[in-house]
């Protein structure tokens, strides 16, 4: 544009009191409050009831276990995802990211020893995550476009490094870390996903980079006009997606016991369901890491449910996709946008 | 015959919350007359135009067009009326081309369907320009290639083109249409004016009452809301007019002007040496003293607010030096002034200042989760957030029942509380203030006001842009007023010898 438009005619609607003038039943308004927490607690109830209704066997230790095992890797995906959802971007690369660290340390986990080769993949994970970020921000690319595009770069990567066949590794690490039980009938990965849930709860709540997180996600300018760093922070928020991303392509192998082309990437709609469902926004700045636990177990109960009640394979993709598509619709801050495109 | 106006509004009110947007405004225009709208920024005249274009649903009141009841608050009906409107801000397509843009939403009924309809619609186009003499625009051009003007002379066209074809004369609203055109382009819209004035009423509202002067018929002055008096254009003095839009009545109480204590010393706590920002202001020099209140004035688009923005820094400098305590500060930005102490209360609160899905606690704690951080664990003490915060809400008294309640769900006054509150907690040197009453109750604008004395006080320097002169009058110790991107006059404004409103004024336009 060759010239600035004037400023917006200041009568018009004195901003603020526009959206607080809804007045309806308070009873409603407390619920509906609570809503993004309610949604998904009745449905893990609603879940259990129902399959274990279905067939007895679903409420069982095996049954657990295999919940649990599947939640580990979901649930930290879904928690990679969960921290770009929060500052208003999405990153559909995780589960690509993911992938990549689940090759890269069956590659290397023999040739540098357990410990270097996950601080290593790790540090790829991230600076995939940063690369994304440094496009979003500095080129300004819508960051779904970005990711999206990198999610094909990333599996590109994968096949290459693994001639697209699995890649077997010797190493005990793995099997130690993520599969054995410290705690009976709980598989360590588990452990790794609530402590991780843990800690990332913790730095969104009780950490300045956690609130600016939630600033940028909320409100982009008015984060910007009341101090944060927004570019700093979306870089970080991108690394640490990518880093967590790694971490859970580390588990997926773990459990899978080789890397695994294109291992992780199906699991991408999942995790969006699982963050979505958990109740955080697609709109950001609402929501946080320990709902997306509560959201992974939904979407794990509804997979393992599925799987107990023979449901077959091609009706599960069509139900899991109609469950992004509801949740996104329950949960939407039609406020936030304009138009729907 | 009242029935002869093309257009009369009876009664109609307006309010935002607590706010009077209009009181009880009628009016009338007839065909053959330019009704010149004039008053101040927030008299109402934005809202007034909503409503005779429909985009604003009055509370009360009725609008005919013809003799006839027409349906308020809707833009289509009002439209298909023959009422159109050319608004501040542009309501073109920029993908689109002129021709295009013009008949946008109309293709069918200009061109009809069928092969060719395309070359039917920019024949049209290109004759409704030649009619109105507007020869530097082709009708092919894309809108996004296009100036200022000359999006504005389209959007004339635009308005033009739905004329011809109604055989009752319609009604043209333009609002601030002379404000971003050059002399030759305002002098083209005032002969198009002149020559369709026998087929179409309009309506015209400018801050430069030279313009409104010089085209109208009719003038009608907007004070508060209210329509103060309508008087028929022929030796009006611009003197005059002033007097209308500003009135009388102005409290010394209520801007606590015994409390007034000016500048604590001459050194300059902040100050800019020449700055400019292109497209904004340019050459101002502008001093902050210790325990002084600065005040701005100026129309909207003298760069006024922008210059505040940059001040806190919002905007970067294009040219020229900021210096906070006699040093220069290259890299200026929000976050480093906030680490100095130079805070911002911008503009426009639900865009500029609120996290409303978030509680009232975060949206104060944002401005102070460096001050309290655990030094050695880096984790925010939750405890001392809830206690300082609770502090603020009670010292700023907060109507809420509970600090975690959403923030979008108080009022405009308590949610402007809460963001100064937010500066509250920290050290502040320098308080940036861009109309900071914005659609406010008067209760809580007092309170606001005191706050901002009791800051002075303290020694904090403060700038304070607002679109209210009577509040810049009342609350400056120094008013610097802007025209056109620049400084053109500084008024000395101690409690004792406040200018008037037309001393400010003159300079302003």
């Amino acid at each position: 544009m060759t010239q600035r438009a004037p400023t917006r005619p200041p009568e018009s609607v004195p901003p603020g009191l526009s959206a607080d003038s809804s007045g309806g039943p308070r009873l409603l308004d407390r619920l509906n409050q609570y809503r993004n927490v309610l949604v998904p607690a009745v449905a893990v109830v609603a879940l259990v009831i129902y399959f274990q209704s279905q067939n007895t066997a679903f409420v069982s230790v095996d049954s657990a276990q295999n919940i649990l095992r599947q939640m580990a890797f979901l649930s930290v995906v879904a928690l990679a995802g969960t921290f770009v959802i929060l500052i208003g971007g999405i990153d559909l690369s995780v589960a690509a990211n993911a992938t990549l660290a689940g090759i890269l340390i069956a590659t290397w986990i023999d040739d540098f020893g357990g410990p270097l080769a996950i601080v290593m993949v790790i540090g790829v994970g991230a600076l995939v995550g940063l690369l994304n970020g440094l496009i979003t921000t500095l080129l300004k690319v819508p960051s779904f476009l970005v990711t999206l595009g990198m999610m094909s770069i990333l599996d590109g990567i994968s096949n290459s490094i693994s001639a697209g066949g699995p890649v077997s590794y010797q190493s005990g690490l793995l099997q130690k870390l993520v599969n054995d039980s410290t705690i009976p009938n709980v598989p360590n990965g588990a452990l790794i996903a609530i402590l991780l849930t843990g800690l990332a709860t913790a730095m969104a709540f009780a950490t300045s980079f956690g609130r600016h997180m939630y600033a940028v996600g909320g409100n982009e300018r008015a984060a910007r006009l009341s101090g944060v760093r927004v570019r700093s922070v979306k870089l970080s928020v991108f690394a640490l997606a990518g880093a967590a991303a790694a971490i859970a392509g580390i588990i997926f192998t773990g459990q899978a016991s080789t890397g695994v082309p294109m291992g992780a990437d199906p699991s991408l709609l999942n995790s969006i369901a699982a963050i979505v469902v958990g109740g955080t926004a697609l709109s950001g700045g609402v929501g946080g890491p320990h709902r997306t636990l509560l959201g992974a177990l939904v979407i794990v109960l509804l997979s393992a449910g599925m799987d107990i009640t023979s449901v077959d394979a091609y009706t599960q993709l069509m139900v899991k996709g109609a469950v992004v598509i509801a949740a996104v619709a329950l949960t939407i801050d039609r406020r936030r946008y304009g138009m729907i495109k | 015959m009242a029935a002869m106006s093309t257009v009369s509004l009876t009664g109609v009110s307006k309010s935002y919350g607590p706010v009077h947007a209009l009181r009880e405004v009628s009016l009338q225009v007839r065909p053959g007359e330019v009704l010149g709208l004039i008053g101040e920024n927030g008299a109402g005249k934005s809202t007034l135009i909503g409503v005779l274009s429909g985009t604003v649903r009055p509370d009360a009141g009725t609008m005919q067009v013809h003799g006839q009841d027409a349906p308020l608050g809707d833009p289509r009906a009002l439209s298909a009326l023959g009422i159109s409107v050319v608004v501040q801000e542009q309501a073109l397509v920029d993908s689109l081309r002129v021709y295009e843009n013009i008949y946008l939403g109309r293709e069918n009924s200009v061109a009809g369907r069928g092969p060719g309809r395309r070359r039917r619609l920019r024949n049209a186009a290109a004759v409704l320009l030649k009619d109105l003499h507007i020869d530097n625009i082709s009708p092919d051009a894309v809108i996004v290639d296009l100036t200022y003007p000359q999006r504005q002379l389209v959007e004339i066209a635009k308005a033009f083109s739905r004329t011809g074809t109604g055989a009752e004369a319609p009604m043209i609203l333009l609002d601030e249409p002379t404000s971003a055109l050059s002399e030759t382009e305002v002098e083209i819209l005032f002969s198009l004016v002149e020559r369709w004035r026998d087929r179409v009423s309009f309506i015209f509202v400018s801050h430069i009452l030279q313009d409104v002067l010089q085209i109208s018929t009719r003038l009608l002055v907007l004070r508060d809301g209210r329509a103060i008096e309508t008087l028929p254009n022929d030796g009006v003095s611009a003197e005059r007019l002033h007097e209308l839009m500003v009135g009388t009545e102005r409290s010394a109480d209520y801007y606590r002007e015994d409390e007034q204590l000016g500048a604590r010393s001459d050194g300059a706590l902040m100050e800019l040496r020449g700055a400019g920002l292109t497209g904004e202001f340019q050459d101002v020099d502008l001093v902050i003293r210790p325990g002084e209140i600065v005040g701005l004035a100026g129309v909207i688009g003298s760069g006024k607010s922008s210059l505040a923005a940059t001040v806190a820094g919002a905007e970067r400098l294009d040219h020229g030096t900021l210096l906070l305590d006699g040093v220069a500060r290259t890299r200026w930005n929000v976050p480093t002034a906030v680490r100095e102490g130079v805070l911002y209360v911008p503009p426009e609160r639900a865009h500029d200042s609120l996290f409303s899905t978030t509680s009232i606690r975060s949206n104060i704690s944002i401005g102070f989760l460096d001050l309290i951080r655990s030094p050695w664990s880096r984790l925010l003490r939750l405890p001392t957030e809830r206690t300082r915060t609770a502090e603020l809400a009670k010292r700023l008294k907060i109507k809420t029942n509970s600090l975690s309640t959403p923030i979008g769900e108080l009022s405009g006054g308590n949610q402007q509380k809460a963001v100064f509150a937010r500066w509250q907690g920290r050290p502040c040197r320098v308080l940036v203030l861009n109309d900071p009453t914005r659609g406010i109750d008067v209760g809580t604008r007092e309170e606001i006001y005191g706050l901002i004395r009791d800051m002075a006080a303290t020694g904090i320097g403060v700038l304070l842009c607002a679109e209210s002169l009577e509040e810049v009058i009342g609350m400056s110790d120094r008013i610097v007023v802007m025209k056109d991107g620049r400084v053109s006059a500084e008024l000395a404004a101690p409690a004792i010898a406040k200018p008037t409103e037309v001393d400010v004024i003159k300079h302003m336009m």
